[in-house]
């Protein structure tokens, strides 16, 4: 198993644009998954892969963009989670994950 | 200039008598007319009133920007949440086992209700075997300055 990233709530915050984009479809099954079963028990899958991809986005954004994720939190947090302060070092967050994540169309 | 034989000085009308005197009514037309008041007023409001559509506006925005980032985290909130909720009822259901051993007619992990719909449970359920600081950090936790 990889390291835990860092999950406090500045990081998730600083990089919730992105996981909103990449974790769409596994929030979305788990969501369906709790509406017809509230119990704990019938969700634990999908609740798994929920997890799983939040935890990957946030390793792969410490991996390849440490410091534009730093300076998003660090921005959140001056501002109380106030995200029109913080519109520079978000462009500069998305241009990053971007890079990192850009695939060659063969 | 001592004129006449008394030789004192006397409060006369100038040479020639005064001018004639303005009695007629004068109110002259000067400033903006009416109409052009009225424009003036009336494009100083519209101009609020679009700042103030485009501000409220924004404002939405943010407030949706704000929802959105929540709905994105939620998941992964609640999952954790059940994952730790049926950790600890697997825990709690041992502990029982272990402490009414023996006490008969009693079956360990017997629900409370009658219908088998999932009953959010209440901090004492999942936390009465725990330290005492579990149970204030879940109930109080949440009014400290993070």
């Amino acid at each position: 198993m990889a390291e835990k990233p860092d999950t406090s709530s500045n990081s998730l915050y600083g990089a919730s644009k992105i996981i909103a984009d990449e974790c769409r479809s596994a929030n979305l099954a788990f969501l369906e998954c709790k509406r017809d079963n509230p119990h704990p028990k019938d969700c634990v899958l999908q609740g798994e892969k929920v997890t799983a991809c939040v935890l990957n986005t946030l390793r792969i954004l410490e991996k390849s963009c440490p410091g534009e994720l730093e300076a998003q939190s660090s921005c959140l947090k001056d501002s109380r989670m106030t995200f029109s302060e913080c519109r520079d070092s978000q462009r500069e967050l998305r241009r990053c994950w971007k890079r990192a994540t850009y695939v060659e169309e063969p | 200039m001592a004129s006449g034989t008394a030789g004192y000085k006397q409060d006369l009308p100038p040479k020639g008598g005064y001018g004639p005197i303005e009695y007629a009514r004068k109110l002259p037309r000067r400033g903006p007319s009416g109409y052009a008041l009225f424009a003036l007023g009336i494009g100083v409001a519209v101009f609020g009133y679009a700042q103030l559509f485009a501000s409220n506006r924004r404002r939405r925005e943010w407030w949706a920007e704000e929802i959105e980032v929540q709905v994105a985290l939620c998941p992964l909130y609640k999952a954790e949440q059940d994952r730790l909720i049926l950790r600890q009822y697997r825990s709690n259901l041992e502990e029982e086992a272990k402490i009414m051993e023996g006490v008969e007619g009693w079956v360990v992990g017997e629900s409370v209700y009658h219908n088998k719909k999932w009953n959010t449970p209440q901090p004492v359920e999942i936390l009465n075997l725990r330290p005492k600081e579990d149970m204030v950090r879940k109930v109080q936790g949440y009014t400290y300055n993070i």
